[in-house]
Parts: C-alpha cells; structure tokens; sequence
C-alpha cells in the first residue's frame, strides 16, 4: 500500500492509534509494587529480601525442576528431601536432628509443583547458627541410607494413601485424562517407580543437578538487613556447583480435552474433576483467569450447593503450573447429575457471559484475598515465590491494578476462549453414565 | 544466561522504599467496654492491609447435651448463614469480607478479614448474626449441608481420621465425638426453637469479647463499635458457660492397626494434659506443659534414638476442640518395636520426676516458644483467636506468656506429671516403611502391643495420699483483713487438690484461724469468711465436690504463736476429716 496522500496518512495514523488504544487484555505494570523488596542474582543464585518487623526470620529455599529426562522428577524431590533429613558434615542424622533441636528453629519440607521447597523459621538470633545447618546441608549432605529408605517407604505409603481419597482419585483421574502422556508432572510420579530408585541416583541429582546455583532461589523475610543474607551466602555459594539449569516445564503441552476417566466407586460419597485449559503462568492474564475461575465458582456453587442441593463441596480455580489450567472439583451425592449441572451452567454463562456486578463483586472478594496474601512472611514468601517461578516477579504487588483492569466483557471474552471442552475424572457410581454428554458444552 | 542476567535485572529493579507491607512497629492493645457490657479491644497495627476481628463467645462443644452432641457446631454455621438483606453468608465475600468460624471446646470463635472501609458493614454482620433469634428450616439444612461437607473432607483424609480415631477412643464420650458422621443425625432433628433455646442463655454481652487488629485508627474502630455493638442486649441475664471438666482416662494404653498400606508401625501416642487442674491458666501452661515435653526430648534421644530402639521421634501439639492432648510419634527401628514400646513407657513414668532440665534444653525450648508465638502474632486471625482465648480463660488477668527458667519449668514439671505417670493412649501405624506387599503384617505388633500393655500399662495411677503429719503441716496465710492468701497459697491448695481428686473417699477439714488484733467477734466472723472462700475456690476452680471438704473456725483461738497479734496465726490449717464430719462454723 503506498500513503501517497495525506487522507491516507491520517487514516493510518488514527488506525494505529485506535489499535494501540485497545490493548487485548490487561498489561503487566512494570513498576513493582511491594515495597521493600531486595531481588538480586548472586552468583547466579536468586536471591530476594524483604526487610519486616516481626520476631522471627522466615526462609524459603525453592529448588526448581530439571529435566527429567536426566532425573525422575520423583527423584529430585525425595534428593532435596534427603539431603536436608539424612545428616550433613560431621552430624548423623540423628545429631544433625538434635542439633537443630537445639536452636529452636523449624525446618520443614515442601513440594510444589514448581519444585521442592525447604521452609525455615527462625529466631534472629539464631540466624547464623541456623544458616550454619542449611549450608551443611547444601554442600555437605550425608544422604545416610537409613533414612533416604524411610523417607522413600512414606512417600511410597503417602502416595497409596491419597489413593484412596475419593476426591484425590478423580482428581488425578482428571490429570490422566488431560495429560495422558506425562501424569509424573502433575502426580508427582507413580510409587512404582520410586521404589526402583537408588540411594546412588538420589546422590547424584542433588549434587549435580539440584544444588545448581542457578537452581536455587532464596526468599528470606524478617528483621534483618539484605547485607546479612549476603554475608551468609558467602561460602556457601562457592561450595555449589555451577551449571546449566534447564528448566523443562516448556515442554509440557496444552491439556488434552475431552477425555473421561471414570473410576467406579459406589461407597460414600461421589467426586468430580473437570479440567479445561488456561493463559500460561508467564503471563498477565493470569490475574483475569483467577477472577474468571471465582465467578465459575460462585455460579457453580450457588447453583450445585445452595440452590439444587446436590453437591455439598464445591471448589474452582486457576491452577498456575506449566502450563496453566482450570480445575472444578465437586464432592455431592451423585457425580455424574453434578457434573450436567455443573456443564448446563457453564453453558449459560458462555452464551450470556458475566454480569457487570458480578464482576465488580469478585473484584471485591479478591482484592482481599489478595492483601491477605502480602500479610504473613509465610503468605508473601510463597507469592514471591510463585511469581518468580512464573518469571513474571514484578507481577507481585501489582495483582490489584491488574484486577481492575477486567471487565465484564474482558471475563466473557476469556471463558470463551479456554472453556472449548473439559476433562474428566469421576469416581462414583459410573453405571448408566454417557460419555457424550460429559462433554455437551 | 543472557535470559538469566535479564531476569537478575528485573529483579534488581524491584528495590524500592521499604515497608509498606510489613515495616511498621506492631501496636498496643487498648480495651473498652461498652454500655451493654461488651469488652471490645483494639491494637492498631500499621503493618496490616486489612482490619480483622475476631468475636470469641463463652460455650461450645462442652454445652452440648448428651442427646445433642454437635449443637453448638451446628449454631456455628447458623450465626453466618444469612447476611442482614437476606443474601447468604457466602455472598459476604462479595464486600471483601472473609469469614472464619470455629467451635471450640469451651468457646466459639467468629473472624473475619475485611478492607477497613467495609467495617460498618462487618460490625453489622456480626450484630446481626447475635441478635438472631430463629432460622427457618431451609437455612437449618443449609448449615447441616455444610457440615455433612466438612465431615465428607474429614472422612476423605486417612490422617485426619486416625487422628480422630485416637481421640474418640481415648474420650468416648467427648466432644471429639461429634466429628463423626453418624453423631450428627440426631441434630438433624432439631428445629430452630430448641437450637435457640440451648444457646441463648449464653447470648450475652458478658460472655463475648471482641479482639480487632488492624490500620483503621483506634478512635474510628471505637465509633464503629460502639454504633453496632453498643446497643445489642438481651432479655436474658448472663449465664456462665458450665465449667469445663475433662474426662479421666480409663485406659493406659490403647493399641490398634488402622493403615493398611504401612509395613512396620508409627506409634502414636496421645497424651492428655490434665487442664482440669487449672484451666484458667490454659493457654500459658499448655504452651509450658509443651516446652516441658520438648525438653524431655534430651533424655528421650538417649533412650530411644541414641540406643537404636527408634529411627524418629517427634512430638506434636493438637488443641482444637479436642481436649488437650500431645502426640507422640515414634517410628521402632525394625524388630525392636517391643523394646521401644517399653522403652517409652519407662521414660514417661519418669517425666517429672527428676530433675534433669539442662540449660542447653531449657534454652532451646525458650527459643522455640519464643518463635511459635512470633509466628502466632504474624497471622492476624490466630492472633485474635489467642486473644480471645486468654481472655476466656483468665477474664480478670489475661495472662503473658511467662519466660521460661529452670526453676519454673521443674515446678510445671510437678505439678503436671506426678499424677499422670503412664501413657495415655497408643495407636499403631501409619505412613512409614511401607512395602506393597504389606497386609496383615501388623496382627504380630498389635498382639505384642497389647501384651505389653497388660504388663507394663496400668490404669492410671492413684496419687499417694499425704501423710496426715504432711497435712497438718500445710499452712495458708491471709492479707490482713482480707479473704485474699498471699502468693505461695496456690501450689499449697493444689497439690491438695490434685490429691482429693484422685482420692474421691478422702475428706478434709480446713481449719481457720485468726490473729488476735481487733474485735473477736468480727476476727470470729473473718475467719469464717476465710474458710468458706477457700471451699468456694476448690468447689469451682479445682471441681472438687463439695462433700469432700468441711470446714472449721475458729476466730482468735489457738494461736500458733505466742504473740497473739503474730499474721503468722491467720491461717488455715488441713487435717483428715472422718467421712459424717459436719462443718463447725456458727
């Protein structure tokens, strides 16, 4: 096309302007918003800081996943697990327990689907003394036998556990369905295969891959200056290898939909799971798909619980792993008529979409919700954290703008285009049920 | 890596003036009480987005009846269930206000986290929710939906369950109970009139405190208050919350196989902590009685890590509406599981009897108070939760927690475990060393445990009965011209208690005296008082029976000291009382 005349010209220019004055979605702010925060890279390890006037010291030592092709994820959990239970240095992990006894201070393990996490709390004053343990742990782990066996046989027991919790069950049946190729992601892989897994291989992956610096992130909050964490990090940070870390969660691909895993169970009561896809984590949006994914609730519940009586537990919610999805769980009397309900009112909400209030109401829901997650140095770590594994750090603080930003017509939008079909997982009496209709949206 | 540097940038560029969330100073609580009674207390606290209240109110699952067991769960989920316009209490999260609700043994705990603009409509809510009189049958099954929800979860969740199952066996008939299923179908039965009916004579202003914390300025959370609250009464005057007793334990030890999955067993343990004794002190001496235990972990590595008789051991706190218990969770190393249940049963029949606190333990276990409860006050609902609790539990005093030493931790140590000298209960399993190949493979451990308790678990034992000469000894003093006794008193009058209690035949008399200076008559009459105070405090703070007391006095006879003017012969003294000794006072 040439702009050979100034009507064209003019005309390009207000197109120009008219699209870049209608942004598809809401943008992520590039000012942070939490103040206070001290990020930084040290020695290519992550490090983040907020200085808080409480009486304790909380640390979050998140461990990200590498690819499993090198190491079972399974594998790389239960290595961060050892390495931190089974003694360090010249301390069994017997003494290595009671001298942690000593300070006072908890320690407690973690696994998130963005990879294991230590949790430590402290006394100020112990910090040093505490630190002192964290750091054998990470260079000098001991990995005794004994109790890497143990370790292993709970997971293992734990794992047959949730296998028989009925909402468990459909909701890794949902997972099965969506994911047919990879449930080790989402289930943190089968007892089967841990039971195979030697002491050796455990060693190996965390001295080699897990301790990585630039696998590492450190999240600390509590009434110390950044400099002191820098100080701690000192030796311990030359003591780690350093290395590619290649995380693998890209690779995961989109939920598959329309599958239906049934489970049949006609014993107490019934449990449902629906998964359909959502935004990557990576992304902004992911602040819109949780207000969507509420609202979804409030109509499913007030319809399900309150109005028709038939489920007595409703959830539904963005899940933000790689990649993102949405999950409805619903516990009633009879899964099947839960999940047609659940599907005749996601349904209506497709054709009529939100209402105005509607929206402004979840708005207002969530940004409580929101600020009770900045609270707590438990609550702000994990925000923290879960915004640094999604590589988007500076969305945390900036969630509010972010909310209302959305609109009736941007949440419609939005459902419209994830909600394409849903996967199941029902336990429940599974006799009679039609497949097809699982999946009439 | 260039992505990384990229990455590190980003973060660097997050540093920014510090503390909006979490910088400022934590305040100080102040208290009101308004017109109607209500004490109200405020601690502005500019480290909070939020403003959260927290309304605690005397009675819960102890004002159950026998035959309506979940009562008191059930109006729980009823004080919520509508807003004031009709809409339901789920839609409260619509004004950005979040609900949480709980029943616990002795109270019922109503929070609630809001943006501080929404504190009118909060305070309305729970007005609201206090001067409802009846709900209809809809809104009752509502509730009971929602319960039966709970419940479905609970049932879901192995652990949960096992730990419940302890409980309920180890106090059949307490309130843990209500955590079943079936336990609910008689409250179905209930219609609105009889659920009103048994809580409404606790409705009270008197029996309620509110705890709010938040950014909102003191004086603004005052007007707000007092427009909602200030008005709120009742046509009943207040009745307290009947005095909560704890059931004794009947059995010693308790052994059974519950996970199917597990190869070799976690035992787990539950111990009571004898509340009964002073449950006006129960948040501060549950946190001690804790500490006491953690200490124990010294000795009890020596013995059951350090030998090789376990491979872990931990030990864990459960409050809730279940009676005070501490977990035990010991996992035997492989084939010694006899000598490891031995082995614990030898060490808790220790407890408390010698003196073995180090300093390096009583130092550890001060840290770890100190870090629970800075933990507690970083979460503002627990928080307020604690609040309320303390007030409960000590109206007039709400009490701090008291900095832990050598000589105190030795004298919790007396007064808590002599008289509770074996293992409370015992339950085998769990999610350990587990193999596919497990079934049945407890039956042998089950059979040993129990024979082990045959052998080595008692019925709890009786405390030993004072020595009459001991008793006579006993001595408590008095303020001059007052019925108040001077601060050893307490450790005196308990250890009686503790003895009385666990000796239900035993009688005492408590003899009183005055000195000499003053009128005879009114010195006659004073110690008169004096006695029959001292009876009132063990009837109801040591829920003794009052049978088991008798009292005599004595006004300005028998002095113990010459001098007749000496405080030291305004006393009173304890002897055996013969079982049809009357009270001799005029």
């Amino acid at each position: 096309m040439c702009i050979d005349k100034p009507k064209s010209f003019w005309a390009l220019c207000c197109l120009c302007l008219l699209l870049s004055g209608c942004p598809r979605g809401p943008r992520l702010p590039t000012q942070p918003d939490v103040g206070g925060l001290v990020a930084y890279d040290y020695s290519g390890m992550t490090v983040m800081h907020q200085f808080s006037d409480r009486d304790y010291i909380h640390m979050r030592l998140h461990f990200g996943w590498q690819r499993p092709e090198e190491s079972s994820f399974a594998t790389q959990s239960i290595a961060v697990e050892t390495a931190f239970a089974g003694g360090a240095g010249t301390y069994s992990t017997k003494a290595f327990a009671r001298k942690w006894e000593s300070l006072g201070a908890t320690l407690q393990f973690l696994q998130t689907p963005e990879g294991p996490v230590v949790l430590i709390d402290c006394l100020p004053e112990q910090l040093t003394a505490t630190w002192e343990l964290v750091s054998l742990c990470l260079t000098e782990p001991l990995f005794e036998k004994s109790t890497y066996l143990a370790l292993r046989a709970r997971r293992i027991s734990a794992f047959k556990a949730a296998q028989a919790d009925r909402s468990q069950q459909a909701l890794q049946s949902a997972l099965q369905g969506a994911w047919p190729q990879d449930l080790e992601v989402a289930t943190d892989s089968s007892a089967g295969r841990l039971e195979d897994v030697a002491l050796t291989t455990v060693q190996l992956t965390f001295r080699d891959l897990m301790r990585q610096r630039c696998n590492i992130r450190l999240i600390t909050i509590g009434p110390i200056d950044a400099e002191r964490i820098s100080d701690l990090l000192l030796e311990t940070v030359d003591a780690l290898p350093e290395g590619p870390c290649a995380p693998s969660h890209r690779d995961r691909i989109a939920p598959k939909m329309g599958q239906a895993m049934l489970v049949h169970e006609v014993r107490g009561s019934q449990a449902l799971a629906g998964i359909f896809p959502g935004p990557a984590i990576s992304s902004a949006q992911t602040v819109e798909m949780r207000l969507v994914m509420h609202m979804v609730e409030q109509r499913l519940h007030d319809k399900l619980v309150l109005h028709d009586k038939l489920a007595s537990k409703l959830e539904a919610r963005y899940v933000g792993t790689f990649p993102g999805y949405n999950l409805i769980q619903i516990t009633g009397g009879n899964a099947f008529q839960c999940a047609e309900f659940a599907l005749s009112e996601l349904r209506k909400l497709r054709t009529y979409g939100f209402l105005s209030a509607e929206v402004a109401a979840a708005q207002q829901s969530m940004r409580t919700q929101i600020s009770l997650g900045y609270e707590s140095a438990t609550s702000l770590a994990a925000r923290l954290d879960a915004t640094a594994a999604a590589e988007i750090p500076n969305l945390a603080g900036n969630e509010i703008p972010l909310l209302e930003a959305c609109d009736a017509r941007s949440c419609t939008a939005m459902l419209k285009l994830y909600l394409a079909g849903i996967s199941w997982g029902m336990v429940g009496d599974t006799t009679g049920v039609d497949r097809k209709s699982l999946h009439r949206l | 890596m260039r992505f990384l540097c990229q990455w590190a940038r980003c973060l660097c560029i997050l540093v920014c003036a510090l503390s909006s969330q979490l910088h400022a100073q934590q305040g100080i609580w102040e208290s009101h009480t308004l017109a109607n009674g209500l004490q109200v207390n405020y601690c502005q606290d500019s480290t909070r987005q939020l403003l959260h209240l927290g309304l605690t109110l005397k009675g819960g699952a102890s004002l159950d009846a026998a035959d309506q067991k979940g009562l008191s769960k059930m109006y729980e989920h009823l004080f919520f269930q509508y807003l004031p316009d009709g809409k339901p209490a789920s839609k409260a999260a619509d004004d950005g206000i979040f609900l949480s609700h709980k029943t616990l043994l002795e109270s019922q705990f109503y929070g609630m986290s809001i943006p501080p603009a929404q504190l009118p409509a909060a305070l309305h809510l729970l007005s609201s929710g206090l001067a409802t009189t009846g709900w209809s049958d809809s809104t009752i099954a509502l509730a009971h939906q929602a319960i039966v929800g709970e419940l479905q979860v609970m049932d879901d969740a192995p652990e949960q369950q096992l730990a419940t199952e302890l409980a309920t066996t180890l106090w059949e008939t307490f309130a843990s109970n209500k955590h079943t299923t079936e336990r609910y179908a008689d409250i179905l039965k209930l219609n609105s009139q009889r659920i009103f009916a048994a809580i409404s004579p606790y409705l009270h202003p008197a029996n309620c405190q509110l705890n709010a914390t938040g950014p909102a300025p003191a004086t603004s959370f005052w007007d707000a208050a007092t427009a909602s609250l200030g008005s709120w009464a009742t046509e009943h005057a207040a009745a307290q919350p009947p005095k909560i007793t704890f059931p004794q334990l009947t059995k010693s030890i308790y052994f059974q196989s519950i996970n199917e999955f597990a190869a070799q067993p976690l035992i787990m343990m539950a111990w009571p902590v004898p509340m009964n004794d002073a449950p006006d002190r129960l948040t501060r001496d549950a946190l001690h009685f804790c500490t006491l235990l953690r200490l124990q972990q010294d000795q009890m590595y020596q013995h059951l890590i350090d030998s090789n008789l376990a491979v872990t051991y931990t030990w864990s706190w459960a409050g809730g509406i279940n009676p005070g218990q501490l977990l035990l969770y010991v996992i035997p190393e492989k084939d010694r599981f006899a000598e490891c249940l031995h082995a614990i049963q030898s060490e808790i029949a220790q407890l408390g009897k010698e003196k073995r606190f180090t300093p390096a333990a009583i130092t550890s276990a001060t840290r770890f108070l100190q870090l629970q409860a800075a933990k507690t006050d970083d979460l503002s609902i627990p928080r307020l939760l604690e609040k309320g609790q303390s007030w409960l539990l000590s109206p007039n005093n709400t009490p701090s927690l008291t900095p832990v030493n050598a000589s105190n931790m030795q004298a919790f140590a007396l007064a808590y475990l002599l008289d509770k000298p074996h293992v409370a209960g015992l339950l085998s399993n769990s999610a350990l060393l587990a193999t596919s190949d497990a079934a049945g493979r407890f039956e042998p451990l089950v059979a040993t445990a129990n024979a082990v308790a045959t052998t080595n678990g008692k019925p709890t034992a009786a405390l030993q009965s004072i020595d009459p000469a001991v008793l006579r000894s006993m001595r408590l003093h008095f303020l001059n011209d007052q019925l108040t006794v001077d601060a050893d008193a307490a450790q005196t009058l308990q250890a009686i208690a503790a003895m009385l209690r666990d000796q239900p035949v035993k009688r005492i008399y408590l003899n009183s005296f005055s000195e000499g200076l003053g009128d005879g008559v009114k010195n006659y009459q004073l110690s008169v008082s004096r006695a029959k105070a001292i009876r009132v405090w063990l009837i109801d703070e040591m829920h003794l029976p009052a049978q088991q007391i008798v009292i005599r006095a004595y006004g300005e006879a028998f002095p113990e000291f010459a001098d007749d003017n000496d405080v030291r012969n305004r006393r009173i003294s304890f002897e055996y009382a013969p079982a049809n000794a009357q009270d001799n006072v005029y």
